[in-house]
C-alpha cells in the first residue's frame, strides 16, 4: 500500500464532506473528564458526517444537517471513546455534555517493554556481554563490583578484611589479566586496581559491555582474560535525579549513599553536559564478634562533570572531568589512632580523572577519524600495620613507621581511523601509555618507584565477503618499556626491560542459519614484568605486615586464547530467547605467580614473591540462557563451569630446612571455583511495579590460609555459595517532570556468608572468599526527572 | 461557515495536538496544512522535541495558526477510523515494539527501518510535501514552517 492510496481516499471524503454546509439543527455542550474540561475533543455524528472540535474549555458546538434520532461520538486522544443516542428535531438547539473516562489502558506495556530489559546480543564477530543499568538496578549494586558478576564468566572477590581490597576474575583469571576501560579508555591503573571497583559509582553507568578473551585488537595487549568496558551516560533530555540508599549489612552496620545527577542539552544537541555526585558512607561489620573488621569502614566522594560540543554536524569534542575521594579502614579499634591499634589498614584516596577526545567525520560520511588523552592522578596515604598483638617497644616502632605515601599517573593518548568500504571496515591506530608509579613506606623500607611506557600501533580488518560470514583480523605491535626499581627491608629487585612484542588476533563469525550463529576465535596475549594491582597492597599475617615483591630475572608472560561458540537466538513473536554456549581454551606461558617465601625478613614479616610459574592452562565453557515468554518476564541465567591448572605442580610456599616445613605445591589454581554463574529473574506486572530476584552461585574453592608464623599454608576446600537477592521497586508518576521511584529488598536472604573467618590480631587477613556481604536489607528513594 | 475550530485562539501556549479521527472532522469543516508527528514513549528524541521545538512560541503559533497538528503514538493499539478505512495495529503479539499501521504507512522508507521520530508535513490537499525522520531543532523547524 502507498501514501498515495490513502491520500486518495482521505481527499475523496473531505471533499464530499466539504459540499454538505446546510444545517438544520445545533448541539452544543462541555466535554469534562473528572470534572475538568477536555480541550479539543472532536465531537461527530456517527453515520452522517457532521462534526466539530471543543474548544480549550471543553465548549463546542456541532452544527447538524442531518435530524431525528442520531449517534454522537466523542473522541479525545488518551480517553475512551463515548458515544450518546439522541433525539432532535429541525430547528432545536440542544444542550449535551459529555464525560469522558480515561484510557489508563494502551501506553502502559509499551514503556515496560520499551525501556527495560530485553535479551538481546549485537550482531558482532566478538561475543560483548553487556550490562545494563537495570541490572545495576535490580541487584542495588552500589559500585561496579556489586553489579560485574552478572555476566557470564565475570566473577568478582574480595581479598582483605582489613582493606576490602577486590578484584574482577575474568574466566577464573586474577584481576591484572583484566583490561578495565573507562569510555574505552585504559585509565584504570594498578593501583587503581585495587580499590577502584569500588570506586565507580553505578549512578553514572550507561552500560558495562564484557568481551572474554583478547577478541580485539584495539585494546591493549595484557587484556588476557579479556576486557571490561565502562561506559557513562551521554544525555540527550534535559534530566535530574536524586537519589538515596540505606542498607543494614548483617542486622548491624549502615552503609547509606546519596546520588545526584543532572543532564542538560541544548536545543539543537550540539552540546550537552552532564554532572554526577556521589557520597557513600559505610560502617565497618565485624561478622564474628572479634573486634577486627570483616568488611571495612568506607567513605567515598565522587563528583565530575561530562560535556560535548558538536562545532558541526560531522565533529564532535568531548571532555570529562571527575574526582574521586575515597577513605577506607579496617582492622580493630578504628577510632584509635593506626599505630595504637593491633591491625589497621587506612587509605586515603585522592583521584582526578580527565579527558578530552575529538571525533570527526568525513563528508562521505566513510572515515572516522578519533583523536583523545585521558589521564588519571592518584595520590595516596596509607597505613599497614599496628601492634599485631604484641606490646613491645619493637612493636611500636614498627607500628610508628607503616604509614606511606603513593603517587600514580597515568596518561593514554591516542589516534584511530576508521575507514568503511561498503560492508568492510578498516581501522588502524596509534596509543600510547605512560604509567607511573611510586609507592613509599619509609618505615619497611618499602618502595615501588616504576614507569611503565608503551607505544601500541594496531590494525584491524573487518571483513564482510558475504551477509552470513565476517572475519575481524587484526593485530597489534606493542613496544613497552618498564623501569622499575622494588624494595623490602633488605631485598632489593629491579626490571629494566624492553621489548617489541606482537599480538595477533583472529575472529571469525558464521551465520549457519536465522537463528544460528557460530564463532570462533585466537588472540595472542603477553604481560610484561611489572607490579600490578595485589603488588601495592600489602595484607597481614601472624600480627605482622606480608609483602609482595617481584623476584629476580621476571620474564614476560605469554597467552594463547582460543574460543569458540555457538549462538542460539530466537524471536517468535513477543517472545525472546537466547542461547550462548562459548568454549575457551587458554594456555599461559611463564605466568606472573605468587609464591610464599615464608618469613624471611629480620621483623618476622612475610615475603611473598611474583615468579614465573609452570605454564598453566585454563578451558572451560561459558553459558548463558535468556528468555523471556512476554516483555513482562524476563529470564537470565548464566554461568562457567571451568578448569584452571597447572601443568604440573605449581609452588605456593617454599619451606625452609631451619624451619623444618615442606614446600606446598598445587596443580589447581587457587581461589577459582570449577562452577559459577548467576541468575536474573525480572516480573514487571504492570507499570508500576517490578520484582527482581537475582542470586549468584559460587562453587567450592581451594582457598589457601596462613597457620603459622612462618607462614606456612594450609589449603582449604570451601564450601559453595548461593547469594540471592530480592527486590521490589515502584514508581510513581506524579507528571513527566517529577517521579518518584521507592525500592525495598534484602541481599543475600540466605546469609550464604563464610563462616569461618581467621579471628584476632593474628589472622591471615587474605583469608576471604564467597559472597561480599551477610544478609542486608535496604530500602531506595529516588525522585526526579529522569526521563 | 461557522465551525468551532475557528473559534479557538491561535494564541495558546501550546500545540493543539488532535488525533486522526479528529483530523478526519477538522478536515470536513476547513482544509488546512497537516502537520503530523509520531512518537513513542520510549524516543527520547521525541520528548527532546516535545520538550524544545513545540514549546517554542513562534512554533506554536505557525502552527496552530495554520496547521492541523496531528501527534499520534506509532505503538498505539487503538484501532482508528480514518479516510473511509480502519486502521490498526497488526503487530500486536508479534512485536516487541508493535508499530501501527498508519505510521508504518506514513513514515516507512526503503531500505531504512522504521524509525522515530517521524514528522510529515502535508499541503491543503492532504498530499505529503515533507517527511522528516531525525531531530529537529527549534531553529531547523522555523526553517522548515518557514517562520
Amino acid at each position: 500500500m502507498t501514501i498515495r492510496t490513502i491520500l486518495t481516499w482521505s481527499l475523496i471524503s473531505f471533499v464530499v464532506h466539504l459540499n454538505a454546509q446546510e444545517y438544520s439543527a445545533t448541539i452544543k455542550g462541555t466535554v469534562r473528564s473528572n470534572k475538568e474540561p477536555i480541550a479539543y475533543a472532536a465531537i461527530r455524528t456517527l453515520h452522517g458526517s457532521d462534526g466539530a472540535l471543543a474548544d480549550k474549555n471543553g465548549k463546542y458546538i456541532l452544527n447538524l444537517t442531518r435530524t431525528g434520532t442520531i449517534e454522537i461520538e466523542v473522541i479525545s486522544q488518551g480517553y475512551r471513546n463515548l458515544v450518546k443516542k439522541v433525539t432532535i428535531n429541525s430547528g432545536e438547539t440542544m444542550d449535551l455534555d459529555f464525560t469522558l473516562i480515561e484510557d489508563v489502558l494502551g501506553l502502559d506495556e509499551v514503556v515496560v517493554s520499551a525501556t527495560r530489559n530485553r535479551v538481546e546480543r549485537k550482531n558482532t564477530p566478538v561475543v560483548v556481554s553487556t550490562l545494563r543499568p537495570q541490572i545495576l538496578t535490580a541487584t542495588q549494586s552500589i559500585s561496579l563490583a556489586d553489579g560485574l558478576s552478572y555476566a557470564p564468566g565475570v566473577r568478582v572477590e574480595t581479598n582483605c578484611q582489613n582493606c576490602g581490597f577486590t578484584q574482577v576474575r575474568l574466566n577464573g583469571l586474577e584481576g591484572p589479566y583484566t583490561q578495565i576501560l573507562l569510555n574505552s579508555r585504559a585509565v584504570f591503573t594498578s593501583l587503581l586496581g585495587v580499590y577502584g571497583l569500588e570506586q565507580i559509582p553505578t549512578n553514572t553507568i550507561e552500560r558495562v559491555e564484557v568481551v572474554r578473551s583478547g577478541g580485539s585488537a584495539l585494546y591493549g595487549s595484557n587484556a588476557i582474560a579479556g576486557t571490561v568496558n565502562v561506559i557513562t551516560k551521554d544525555p540527550v533530555l534535559n534530566t535530574w535525579e536524586v537519589g538515596g540508599n540505606l542498607s543494614l549489612i548483617g542486622g548491624d552496620a549502615v552503609d547509606r549513599l546519596l546520588t545526584l545527577n543532572t543532564s542538560v542539552v541544548a536545543d539543537d544537541l550540539m552540546s550537552g553536559l552532564t554532572f554526577f555526585g556521589n557520597y557513600r558512607k559505610r560502617d565497618p561489620f565485624d561478622a564474628n564478634d572479634d573486634g577486627f573488621t570483616e568488611i571495612v569502614e568506607l567513605r567515598n566522594t565522587t563528583f565530575g562533570g561530562k560535556a560535548y560540543f558538536k562545532p558541526n554536524d560531522r565533529s564532535r569534542l568531548g571532555m570529562n572531568l571527575s574526582a574521586i575521594r575515597e577513605y577506607r579502614r579496617g582492622g580493630d579499634r578504628l577510632d584509635l589512632a593506626p599505630q595504637f591499634t593491633d591491625i589497621t589498614e587506612e587509605l586515603d584516596h585522592d583521584t582526578f580523572i580527565a579527558g578530552i577526545d575529538y571525533d570527526l567525520v568525513s563528508r562521505d560520511n566513510t572515515t572516522n577519524f578519533q583523536i583523545y588523552s585521558s589521564s588519571s592522578h592518584t595520590t595516596r596515604d596509607s597505613y599497614y600495620g599496628g601492634l599485631g598483638g604484641g606490646r613491645t617497644a619493637q612493636d611500636s616502632i614498627l607500628a610508628n613507621n607503616a604509614f606511606g605515601n603513593t603517587k600514580d599517573l597515568a596518561w593514554i593518548s591516542g589516534v584511530q581511523v576508521t575507514k568503511n568500504f561498503d560492508e568492510n571496515v578498516f581501522t588502524t591506530g596509534l596509543e600510547y601509555n605512560l604509567n607511573d608509579t611510586k609507592d613509599l613506606i619509609p618505615g619497611y623500607n618499602k618502595l615501588i618507584d616504576q614507569n611503565v611506557n608503551s607505544l601500541g600501533f594496531y590494525a584491524q580488518y573487518e571483513w564482510k565477503p558475504t551477509q552470513k560470514f565476517v572475519a575481524l583480523l587484526g593485530t597489534r605491535l606493542d613496544y613497552v618499556k618498564v623501569d622499575g626499581l622494588y624494595t623490602i627491608a633488605d631485598i632489593s629487585r629491579d626490571v629494566n626491560f624492553d621489548d617489541a612484542v606482537l599480538s595477533p588476533r583472529l575472529t571469525l563469525m558464521y551465520q549457519l542459519t536465522k537463528n544460528l550463529k557460530i564463532r570462533g576465535g585466537y588472540a595472542r596475549g603477553f604481560r610484561a614484568p611489572q607490579a600490578f594491582n595485589e603488588d601495592l597492597h600489602i595484607s597481614s599475617v601472624g600480627g605482622e605486615p606480608q609483602f609482595v615483591i617481584l623476584s629476580e630475572d621476571l620474564e614476560s608472560e605469554f597467552s594463547n586464547a582460543f574460543t569458540g561458540s555457538i549462538n542460539f537466538s530466537r524471536s517468535k513473536d513477543i517472545l525472546q530467547m537466547d542461547l550462548l554456549l562459548e568454549g575457551f581454551y587458554t594456555t599461559l606461558k611463564n605466568p606472573f605467580t605468587t609464591v610464599s617465601t615464608g618469613a624471611i625478613l629480620p621483623n618476622g614479616s612475610i615475603v611473598k614473591e611474583v615468579r614465573n610459574g609452570v605454564g598453566a592452562r585454563v578451558y572451560g565453557t561459558n553459558f548463558e540462557l535468556g528468555f523471556s515468554p512476554d516483555p513482562r518476564w524476563q529470564l537470565q541465567l548464566g554461568g562457567t563451569l571451568q578448569k584452571a591448572e597447572y601443568e604440573e605442580a605449581q609452588l605456593l610456599f617454599e619451606g625452609s630446612d631451619f624451619s623444618g616445613e615442606m614446600d606446598i605445591s598445587i596443580t589447581e589454581f587457587i581461589r577459582t571455583p570449577n562452577l559459577y554463574g548467576f541468575l536474573n529473574a525480572a516480573w514487571i506486572p504492570n507499570e508500576t511495579y517490578n520484582i527482581d530476584l537475582t542470586g549468584t552461585y559460587t562453587g567450592s574453592m581451594i582457598v589457601p590460609r596462613v597457620i603459622s608464623d612462618s607462614g606456612f599454608l594450609q589449603l582449604n576446600n570451601v564450601n559453595p555459595f548461593f547469594d540471592l537477592n530480592l527486590k521490589i521497586e515502584a514508581h510513581f508518576d506524579f507528571t513527566e517532570e517529577f517521579i518518584v521511584t521507592v525500592s525495598g529488598g534484602v541481599k543475600n536472604i540466605f546469609d550464604s556468608f563464610q563462616d569461618d573467618f581467621d579471628v584476632g590480631p593474628t589472622r591471615d587477613s587474605d583469608y576471604i572468599y564467597g559472597p561480599a556481604a551477610p544478609r542486608t536489607l535496604f530500602i531506595g528513594l529516588k525522585f526526579g526527572r529522569f526521563h | 461557515m461557522s465551525t468551532s475550530v475557528q473559534q479557538v485562539n491561535a494564541q495558546s501556549e501550546s500545540v493543539r495536538w488532535m488525533d486522526f479521527e479528529a483530523l478526519e472532522v477538522a478536515l470536513t469543516k476547513e482544509t488546512k496544512k497537516v502537520f503530523v508527528d509520531f512518537v513513542t514513549e520510549w524516543c527520547v528524541y521525541c520528548k527532546k522535541m516535545d520538550r524544545v521545538v513545540f514549546r517554542d512560541p513562534e512554533v506554536i503559533r505557525e502552527l496552530n495558526a495554520n496547521y492541523y497538528c496531528v501527534r499520534m503514538n506509532a505503538e498505539s493499539q487503538d484501532s482508528i477510523k480514518f479516510g473511509g478505512r480502519t486502521f490498526i495495529n497488526r503487530e500486536v503479539g508479534l512485536k516487541r515494539n508493535p508499530t501501527h499501521e498508519l505510521p508504518l504507512l506514513l513514515g516507512s522508507r526503503e531500505d531504512h527501518p522504521f524509525t522515530l521520530p517521524v514528522i510529515i508535513i502535508l499541503n491543503e490537499r492532504f498530499e505529503v510535501v515533507e517527511r522528516y525522520f531525525q531531530y529537529i531543532s527549534p531553529e531547523q523547524m522555523k526553517t522548515i514552517l518557514k517562520i
